[in-house]
């Protein structure tokens, strides 16, 4: 449960997520077993909370202080308001359909939101945080139009690149492909993450998620369609990919600049770096920042 | 200052290079590491707590529990990391509160509970850090203490450890595997 509040010794305006733990069991030993036993402070939101205590930046979302009381957790932040992808959602098709002014607009609103989703990533890349969870909905709004990352359930601090990591991270739709490749515990390191917002970008573009895969080969289905089946995989990835791979239709690459229509050739070639197979030719968000398609002033012209 | 240079250029390559390993954050070690030391100053423990805040306990018993925690990270096969994770929790907490000695082998089970939970993939359950204390504590007290411990690290979890730069290091060094494992043995 998420609520709005204020503090009567500052004044400041703040959110507040109210997470109710599990009823303890204790006490009850017969159920012990079935419900499972108490386990203290769920270890997600540990993590969130440890990692967010970790970050200073103004587009990271500042947690303020955190209490837990009798199986209760509070986290209290900066008040900011909808994510991006509730935003998306609200504006009407017209704003996806091209030659309108305000499909103009949606594409200024892209490059200005982008910029930050790219800060946020860098400045937390930067500090060693894997986020594992980039999409729309964890990219909140403040009213001043500043983009505040959150969403850090399933980040983690992660120093030591070799060592394998979970599988289960990332919403499928922005699950990068070494992710889904790579077994049950798969190599990966911060390239995940920027996979994650190419995928972001082109929802702030079309209005549409790019790859909306139903599981996880339906999804590598979904991206092999666009961007063309790798016709050497030991080569295109940097592992062993699993042998099954051999036997998915060979699709050839699409032009990305027709998916993203109305998007400029700089945004597209920016696009293209971000979804590239190889982890590592995958461009960095420090890089990405550097990028032509930031270049000049781009602030945002009011509608 | 020529060798700092020659230095710093060394370590520079040597990430460039990593770029194309599977690592892949070459780009962003320096920084990660520089942030690191400014962590580490904040987080650190104070060095004289023992006299300054305990008064039950003293050097010895600390040196007791934490010989005591090594066993337990082998005995349910926890990272190294976690490790150095749970001592710098230990030390952090009797840095702020005086704690009873009866109580001392529970603030220690809690800090690794903590880190398990910060750390591991598969984190031990409550119940298994209860039964390593031969149920010394119930897995009640273990939970209160948590509550205690982490309102008083203010949730800053992501402690810097020894750890963290020896990694580093023997990356930068290309230290085979034995290298680095007698290093962690002497730190």
């Amino acid at each position: 449960m998420v609520v709005k509040c204020e503090s009567r010794v500052s004044g400041k305006v703040m959110v507040v997520k109210r997470i109710k733990k599990m009823p303890s069991v204790s006490g009850d030993a017969s159920d012990e077993d079935e419900a499972g036993a108490d386990q203290g402070f769920p270890v997600r939101y540990l993590r969130e909370a440890c990692l967010l205590r970790a970050c200073n930046h103004p587009n990271v979302m500042k947690l303020e202080f955190v209490t837990y009381h009798e199986g209760q957790i509070e986290l209290f932040s900066e008040f900011v308001g909808l994510n991006v992808e509730d935003y998306i959602s609200s504006l009407s098709d017209e704003y996806f359909t091209r030659n309108k002014q305000k499909h103009e607009w949606v594409l200024q609103l892209g490059r200005y939101f982008m910029k930050q989703v790219l800060k946020g990533i860098d400045y937390c890349h930067s500090i060693g945080i894997l986020l594992r969870d980039v999409k729309p909905r964890n990219f909140l709004i403040s009213s001043d139009g500043t983009l505040k990352l959150t969403g850090f359930v399933l980040a983690r601090f992660s120093l030591l690149p070799e060592e394998p990591l979970t599988q289960q991270v990332v919403t499928l739709s922005y699950r990068a492909p070494e992710i889904i490749l790579g077994g049950t515990y798969p190599v990966y390191t911060a390239p995940v993450d920027i996979w994650s917002a190419g995928c972001t970008f082109a929802e702030m573009i079309t209005g549409r998620t790019l790859f909306e895969g139903d599981s996880e080969i339906g999804q590598l289905l979904k991206i092999f369609k666009l961007l063309g089946t790798p016709s050497d995989c030991n080569k295109s990835f940097c592992f062993e990919v699993p042998s099954y791979i051999e036997l998915l239709p060979q699709w050839q690459p699409q032009s990305l600049s027709e998916r993203l229509e109305g998007l400029c050739d700089e945004g597209v070639d920016l696009l293209s770096r971000m979804l590239l197979y190889h982890p590592c030719s995958r461009i960095t968000a420090r890089d990405a920042l550097k990028h032509p398609y930031f270049q000049g002033d781009h602030s945002l012209m009011k509608t | 200052t020529e060798t700092t240079m020659r230095n710093s250029d060394l370590v520079i390559a040597h990430d460039q290079s990593n770029r194309n390993n599977t690592d892949g954050c070459g780009e962003y070690a320096i920084e990660i590491f520089e942030h690191l030391i400014n962590t580490e100053r904040r987080l650190s423990p104070s060095f004289n707590y023992m006299e300054q805040v305990q008064h039950d306990i003293n050097p010895t018993m600390r040196g007791i529990l934490i010989d005591w925690l090594v066993e337990v990270a082998e005995e349910y096969k926890l990272s190294s990391e976690n490790l150095f994770l749970s001592t710098n929790y230990v030390d952090r907490f009797l840095s702020v509160m005086p704690v009873l000695r009866s109580k001392l082998q529970l603030v220690g089970v809690t800090c690794m509970l903590i880190a398990s939970k910060y750390e591991e993939i598969n984190a031990p359950q409550v119940e298994d850090f209860v039964y390593i204390t031969d149920s010394t504590y119930s897995a009640q007290e273990v939970l209160q203490m948590e509550v205690v411990i982490l309102h008083a690290l203010k949730f800053n979890l992501t402690a810097v450890t020894p750890h963290n730069f020896l990694t580093r290091l023997c990356s930068l060094l290309n230290h085979d595997q034995q290298t680095k494992h007698l290093c962690e043995y002497l730190t």
